[in-house]
């Protein structure tokens, strides 16, 4: 950090970053908080997304599908609409099974996309990925702390409308019958309320949400490669949630502050502590301390810092007895 | 002059689900070695409450249960059975996934072989159909045949106690009387039972002496005998439980 | 026809794995993501105390027969499944059986999920990525019936059928088999009953990672040993447990012998790229025409 301008720019990247996780889990809550569906395979969805909106808005690139140059705006509704489409599918054959059943299909999910992401190089690229993928405020690039500042705009204003949008879902009657359905299925159905639809529509905006959030940090750091689209990413974003509080989309924001804080701090301080060739492994004792703290989170608070209790509908714990 | 206390022996029972809302509050009972005691009450009145909290599988607030003047009241659930009270509970009392002998070898973990062939024999001279069904998976049985699945489960270890919730649940009459003219053979070895029942009059036909329970307390008790003539019966079993409610508790 | 041998020998890695996943299943009543680190934890285990075995005792390093390992290896696996055992004891104590109390199936899988990466990270900070081998020997295979096999991988095909026709033996004839099945299907009845579920449960993870090690022993005398080997097994550990049917030893044991199969089969047939695939399309096949599996009960 020698300057200001160095500062403001790297501020603004974390950030951004950290709000665009904070998207993630927003989308999140919306399956799990809201509607008790339990997705282990977040980075396959934000990936889908990711990648969508790279190969339809970056240049063309030799024997690659792809690069039509598109505007960044098409590219992110085309990101939700894949992510939303895929997490359609995966829910309609998936969602009437034992929320346990739920949890390994998304994670096979996520597993099959990080496969295809690094074999079908025609479409994907492969290993090394997408490049220049165009960034919003592109122009300003030379100046590092506008461009930075910029862009963190830019992302605070999609949470700020994602916020609201769902919270105005939420209390809409629609998240109202969500609600009902989470509450008790049965008494919803007798009203004439399909749960699985609901549940679906739910699962499906949740898994377009993740996906706008995979095309955002896409244009913002200009390169995506399969490395990003790990199943570290849905524990880090699991983790947030948890921390932060499940059913609260304030507790989900704030969580993944918290949880893009400490991954810094311990990244700045493992590289001060560590000389280079351990480096990889520093980055290992990371991981665990972040394991550690979501275990303990369980185990300790489950509520996490905002958050209401632990919620699960009666239907998703088969091993209670009464 | 003080009798032998053998037996089983409830004193102020609190007991409930959760923790300070308790369902049974206060409840004190006695039951001898060799007699059948049967406990009665409105639906709600914590009689199922109050005999799982006996066998441990609801935590105790306050008050005592103890067997053959042995305490009992912190004792955990699985230790029940090797301290000779065994519990029939109402629903789900066997495992259908197991077969008959099955169900019957792991009440018999503790026996060595030659105890345990002896219990089986014993038991299978009370219930001879079950001896015929052994191979069976206990999810293929009737309704009727499970009952005495679970009755014969909890006589392998030779209770001292027998707590039964709601045998006659879900049976015909016929097999209810079956079920009971069980327990009198029971009853005629020196096991004390405390039969659970919302069936009146079938627990009247075989019960020594009987309680009943309102809201979570005792309200009556007796030779049953007696009580068969008491009004007050009948009244608490046509309509007048509200009224009873109302009345001052003794 | 190689590639069969070689299925199943992967067939039986993963049926290993898969048994003890169907066991915590059916009796802690979720999916323990944490699974594939036992199988992980295992192999290094095995190998590192093998490597010490092999430096106290170097005659034990001499390959046994016409295998391609040595005692020093044998006696270590023994031992690592042992550790692995309580290893798996351990995170329990530490972790589930607090979430036992308050929350449902689903809090489990979430913290198994982050048990899963710490673990995973911690081998990694140990040992780092370096790739390792429990042997360097090739083998030649030899030819029974219209199938080419290696000694090592017959040796492996019977060490696997041996540990799980002893614990499905367990299960239906001994008393600790009983109260498994019987705490698998109603935990609070088995406790009336006089059954400890506790040490039930102490004895489910022992017996789970127990085979895990050994699934992982496994694994690592055909592949590459690294700290990510064990969660790569992870969706075809889960997809063969459900194919198999949650619940059946058996079961798992077949399923994980059939993905096997099929994974060997598609390496042959379409390339080595996409071997992952093909356990996601079992699952979803599973679970799209036959949620309850070959042998599981009926939902």
């Amino acid at each position: 950090m020698h300057d200001l301008s160095g500062i403001v720019a790297y501020g603004s990247v974390f950030l951004s970053l950290a709000l665009i996780n904070g998207i993630v889990c927003l989308g999140l809550n919306l399956q799990w908080g809201q509607t008790g569906l339990f997705n282990v395979g977040i980075a396959g969805f934000v990936g889908i997304g990711a990648y969508t909106s790279a190969l339809l808005t970056s240049a063309p690139a030799d024997g690659r599908f792809g690069g039509f140059g598109w505007p960044i705006a098409v590219g992110l509704i085309a990101a939700m609409l894949t992510s939303g489409a895929v997490s359609a599918l995966v829910g309609a054959a998936t969602l009437r099974l034992r929320a346990d059943y739920l949890a390994i299909t998304t994670f096979g999910v996520a597993v099959t996309v990080q496969l295809v992401l690094r074999n079908a190089e025609r479409v994907t690229g492969g290993n090394f990925g997408v490049s220049f993928i165009p960034r919003p405020f592109a122009s300003l690039a030379g100046r590092p702390a506008l461009f930075g500042m910029l862009n963190l705009v830019l992302v605070a204003v999609i949470v700020v409308v994602l916020y609201v949008a769902l919270d105005r879902l939420v209390r809409s009657p629609w998240g109202r019958v969500l609600r009902a359905v989470r509450e008790d299925e049965r008494a919803a159905e007798a009203l004439g309320k399909s749960a699985a639809r609901f549940r679906l529509q739910a699962f499906a905006i949740g898994g377009a949400i993740m996906g706008l959030a995979g095309a955002m940090e896409a244009h913002l750091i200009g390169f995506i490669a399969p490395d990003n689209f790990e199943s570290t990413l849905t524990f880090q974003i699991w983790t947030m949630l948890i921390i932060g509080g499940s059913g609260n989309n304030l507790g989900a924001l704030l969580g993944a502050l918290l949880v893009a804080t400490i991954w810094s701090v311990t990244g700045l301080a493992t590289g001060a502590l560590f000389p280079p060739e351990d480096q990889a492994r520093a980055a290992a004792l990371r991981i665990v301390a972040i394991g550690v703290l979501l275990a303990a989170t369980i185990v300790l608070r489950p509520r996490g810092l905002l958050g209401e209790r632990l919620n699960v509908s009666r239907h998703l714990t088969p091993s209670r007895h009464r | 002059m003080s009798e032998p206390a053998l037996g089983l022996r409830i004193r102020n029972l609190q007991a409930g689900y959760e923790r300070g809302s308790p369902i049974v509050r206060g409840v004190s009972i006695d039951a001898k070695r060799g007699e059948i005691v049967a406990i009665l009450g409105p639906n709600g009145a914590g009689k199922s409450t109050l005999v799982k909290a006996i066998a441990g599988t609801v935590p105790i607030d306050s008050g005592e249960v103890s067997l053959d003047e042995e305490d009992f009241t912190a004792r955990p659930a699985h230790r029940m059975v090797s301290g000779g009270l065994a519990l029939v509970p109402q629903t789900d009392n066997v495992f259908t996934m197991l077969s008959v002998d099955d169900n019957l070898r792991i009440a018999a973990h503790g026996l060595s072989t030659a105890q345990r062939r002896a219990r089986f024999t014993a038991v299978f001279d009370l219930f001879p159909d079950l001896a015929r069904q052994r191979g069976l998976a206990a999810g293929r049985l009737s309704g009727g045949q499970r009952q005495m699945l679970a009755v014969a489960r909890a006589l392998i270890v030779v209770p001292k106690a027998l707590l039964l919730d709601e045998p006659s649940a879900g049976l015909s009459p016929k097999v209810v009387a079956e079920l009971f003219a069980k327990l009198l053979e029971i009853r005629a070895t020196g096991v004390c039972i405390v039969l659970v029942e919302q069936n009146v009059r079938a627990a009247l036909t075989i019960a020594d002496r009987l309680y009943v329970l309102v809201e979570g307390r005792n309200r009556l008790e007796g030779p049953s005998r007696d009580l068969l003539a008491d009004p007050e019966i009948a009244a608490l079993y046509l309509g007048g439980a509200r009224r009873a409610a109302g009345e001052t508790r003794a | 026809m190689q590639f069969l041998a070689d299925g199943l020998v992967a067939g039986a890695t993963i049926g290993l794995g898969a048994v003890g996943v169907t066991l915590t299943y059916s009796i802690l009543r979720f999916a323990n993501f944490a699974h594939g680190e036992f199988i992980s934890w295992g192999c290094y285990l095995a190998l590192v105390i093998a490597g010490a075995i092999g430096a106290w005792s170097s005659a034990s390093v001499a390959a046994l027969g016409a295998l391609s390992i040595g005692a020093n290896v044998l006696a270590a696996g023994l031992l690592a499944m042992a550790l692995t055992g309580l290893l798996a004891i351990g995170l329990d104590a530490v972790l589930f059986r607090r979430l036992r109390r308050h929350g449902g199936s689903i809090t489990a899988v979430i913290a198994s999920f982050g048990a899963a990466l710490a673990l995973r990270a911690a081998l990694e900070a140990i040992f780092s990525s370096r790739p390792v081998y429990l042997s360097q020997e090739l083998q030649i295979a030899m030819r029974i019936g219209g199938l080419r096999i290696t000694p090592d991988q017959l040796a492996l095909l019977g060490v696997a059928a041996l540990l799980v026709g002893s614990l499905q033996l367990l299960l239906t004839r001994s008393n600790a088999g009983r109260s498994m099945r019987a705490v698998s299907e109603n935990p609070a009845l088995a406790r009336i009953v006089g059954i400890d579920v506790a040490a039930v449960i102490r004895l489910t993870w022992f017996i789970g990672g127990a085979l895990a090690c050994a699934s992982g022993v496994m694994l690592g005398l055909v592949v590459q040993i690294r700290p990510t080997m064990g969660a790569e097994l992870l969706l075809p550990l889960f997809a063969a447990a459900i194919l198999g049917g949650i619940g059946s030893v058996p079961g798992a044991l077949l399923g994980g012998l059939i993905v096997g199969v099929a994974e060997a089969a598609t390496v042959q047939v379409i390339g080595a790229e996409w071997r992952a695939a093909v356990a996601f399309l079992i699952l979803i096949a599973v679970l799209l025409l036959r949620p309850s599996g070959l042998f599981g009960r009926a939902a």
